[in-house]
């Protein structure tokens, strides 16, 4: 395997919850892993195949790359871990495939600054052999807005939230479950006993309709009628820890670590995420940067934000426990990931 | 005759007016409570406010509306006839002193009804444009970019075009221009101005509301102007404010100049907004 990554690598810091390929299947995401596996069977036969692979961060994207490059024929694998240079842009010719990790790197959110994702998006629209492209899901859906970058694929594989169910199942394969005692405390915290799950109808054309669908949380719910037993407790504590990650299974990794204290575990002792942080619009844009790229330097945030004292900035993202700083990679810990999502979405600044 | 007067007004009538007042008050009271918690959550829900906001006015009104019948109800026990004379007396009042009150009353209950705006809009009435902070019973209060609070009498409605900026919501379309010299590839001058647009951390973009940018080529300068909507109207002056000066250090990079006019002609406009 041909792999020319980057000077940094995007590996995960300590702590951080990296998934494998049985993760991916014991929290039923078969059908992702099957999506590309048949994509990389199908372009042996094709020409002209691009795939894009999205996830949010740490929800499993890496490991969906690596499976495959394990299972192209000798690929050519690069990784961006910061924008790249021009002519560190990888070529795409001959008939090696390629597979691009990281591609939200590609591009700044600055004038000028998609020329080198316009460059990259157009050696993809010529090439003839497979292209497998990673993509932090919040950039995509930014881009996709912006440039309709989608239109460059003819594949998509975006790994979706978990349910309450699939995290139990994530956790009974990667954690040891039986170890922490479920206890029930004075108080839950939030819940919503009727969610909203929201449909798009497409019409004709590009229009499509937002139908609102009601959804009982069930777990919740029973667990009103089955008091102070492991088992409804468990199930209060899953659903709470999908919702409280949005389903993102590295955040779930990390809310589930962190809740455990002296080996018991309490739906109250999981934190809820408080989407008001008293930010102003440009720590919001730095979080959005950061957040979109998963981790970038703060030299590069200085060399971007030039009019802003971009330290004292990260310092007042860090007091709100936000951001954190190592060496000179900035990013977002996973289990205040939410609080992020959730203080960016407020603000209206994902897409 | 003026003790009886007095036995009167203290046995019957002070009691019943205390009472009034005491409801006049608590109504105020009580639209005051409703009015701050309704804005407080408002505030805590960003940019979906709307959804609460649009409830403050009528709340008011729903309040008032129902102290006024008590206090009515209270103070007076008509008969039949003597509501027909009291809208007699009512149509007399109207017609002299009280009319310009009553359309108040009048264009306000049509503010909360039929909602040309509400609480949280960006509106321009008459000479004014600002942030609608309060919808009251005789007044609309408006809030501008130099922070003047502006009291619209009501009854304008009647009298005025209203102009609503986002009709309840709180994305809203911002125009920026910029005027560059005819000598300018206008091509590069809207990729620039393009690219300003939708990275600018103030910008909502979605397939139904798209960011645009134009470009119109006059006989001594061009026109490059963009259309975009922003995240909460709130920002509009932070997208302009932000757009302009990105796009005007980027004119300067690329040697982009503003517009030359001959002198005989009057001044040009510069390069911005």
């Amino acid at each position: 395997v041909a792999e020319e990554v980057s000077a940094v690598e995007t590996r995960p810091a300590s702590g951080r919850s990296e998934l494998s390929i049985a993760d991916f299947e014991a929290a039923g995401l078969d059908a992702r892993l099957e999506a590309l596996e048949s994509t990389i069977e199908n372009a042996e036969n094709e020409s002209s195949a691009n795939v894009a692979v999205l996830s949010e961060p740490l929800a499993g994207k890496r490991s969906l790359i690596q499976h495959a490059v394990n299972m192209l024929e000798n690929p050519l694998h690069v990784s961006f871990d910061r924008v790249p240079e021009d002519d560190s842009l990888p070529a795409i010719d001959g008939s090696q495939p390629l597979v691009v990790e990281n591609c939200q790197y590609l591009f700044e959110r600055s004038i000028g600054g998609f020329e080198l994702l316009d460059t990259f998006l157009e050696r993809l629209a010529l090439s003839e052999p497979l292209v497998v492209t990673s993509w932090n899901s919040f950039a995509w859906d930014y881009l996709d807005a912006i440039t309709e970058v989608e239109e460059s694929f003819t594949e998509t594989i975006r790994l979706p939230s978990l349910s309450g169910g699939q995290i139990s199942d994530l956790l009974d394969a990667r954690e040891d479950v039986s170890q922490p005692g479920f206890v029930t405390t004075a108080e839950y915290g939030r819940f919503k006993t009727i969610d909203v799950d929201h449909y798009s109808l497409r019409l004709f054309g590009d229009r499509a309709v937002d139908i609102p669908i009601p959804r009982p949380n069930t777990e919740w719910v029973s667990s009103w009628f089955v008091d102070d037993t492991d088992e409804s407790i468990e199930s209060v504590v899953y659903e709470k820890i999908s919702r409280v990650a949005s389903g993102n299974p590295g955040v779930a990794l990390a809310l589930w670590r962190e809740s455990i204290s002296d080996g018991e575990v309490a739906p109250a002792d999981i934190r809820e995420p408080d989407a008001d942080h008293g930010i102003d619009a440009t720590q919001a844009h730095l979080l959005w940067v950061i957040l979109c790229k998963g981790s970038i330097t703060r030299n590069t945030l200085d060399e971007r934000f030039e009019e802003v004292s971009v330290d004292k900035e990260l310092q007042t993202l860090a007091d709100r426990g936000l951001v954190v700083t190592e060496g000179p990679t900035v990013r977002i810990p996973p289990a205040p990931m939410s609080e992020a999502i959730a203080e960016l979405e407020r603000r209206r600044m994902l897409w | 005759m003026v003790i009886v007067l007095q036995s009167v007004f203290k046995q019957f009538l002070a009691p019943k007016l205390f009472t009034a007042l005491l409801v006049l008050v608590s109504a105020y009271l009580l639209a005051r409570v409703l009015g701050g918690v309704l804005s407080i959550v408002a505030s805590r829900l960003a940019t979906a406010r709307f959804r609460v906001t649009t409830l403050i006015p009528l709340v008011k009104f729903v309040v008032y509306a129902t102290a006024t019948y008590l206090m009515v109800a209270f103070l007076f026990d008509f008969s039949s006839d003597q509501i027909l004379a009291f809208s007699g007396l009512l149509g007399a009042a109207l017609g002299f002193g009280l009319r310009d009150l009553i359309a108040d009353l009048i264009g306000g209950l049509v503010i909360v009804t039929e909602q040309p705006y509400q609480i949280g809009d960006m509106v321009s009435v008459g000479e004014y444009y600002g942030e609608i902070q309060d919808i009251g019973l005789r007044s609309t209060k408006l809030l501008t970019w130099n922070d003047t609070l502006v009291s619209v009498p009501n009854f304008m409605l009647f009298n005025e075009s209203v102009a609503n900026a986002n009709a309840g919501q709180a994305e809203m379309m911002v125009v920026v221009e910029f005027y560059v010299d005819t000598e300018t590839p206008p091509g590069q001058a809207r990729k620039i101005v393009s690219d300003a647009v939708v990275t600018s951390p103030f910008v909502y973009v979605t397939d139904d509301l798209p960011a645009n940018v134009y470009v119109e080529d006059e006989l001594y300068y061009r026109t490059i102007r963009a259309r975009a909507y922003v995240t909460d109207l709130r920002h509009e002056l932070d997208f302009k404010h932000d757009v302009s000066e990105r796009v005007l250090d980027a004119f300067d990079e690329a040697g982009i100049e503003s517009p030359r006019v001959p002198s005989e002609l009057g001044s040009a406009p510069s390069a911005g907004v």
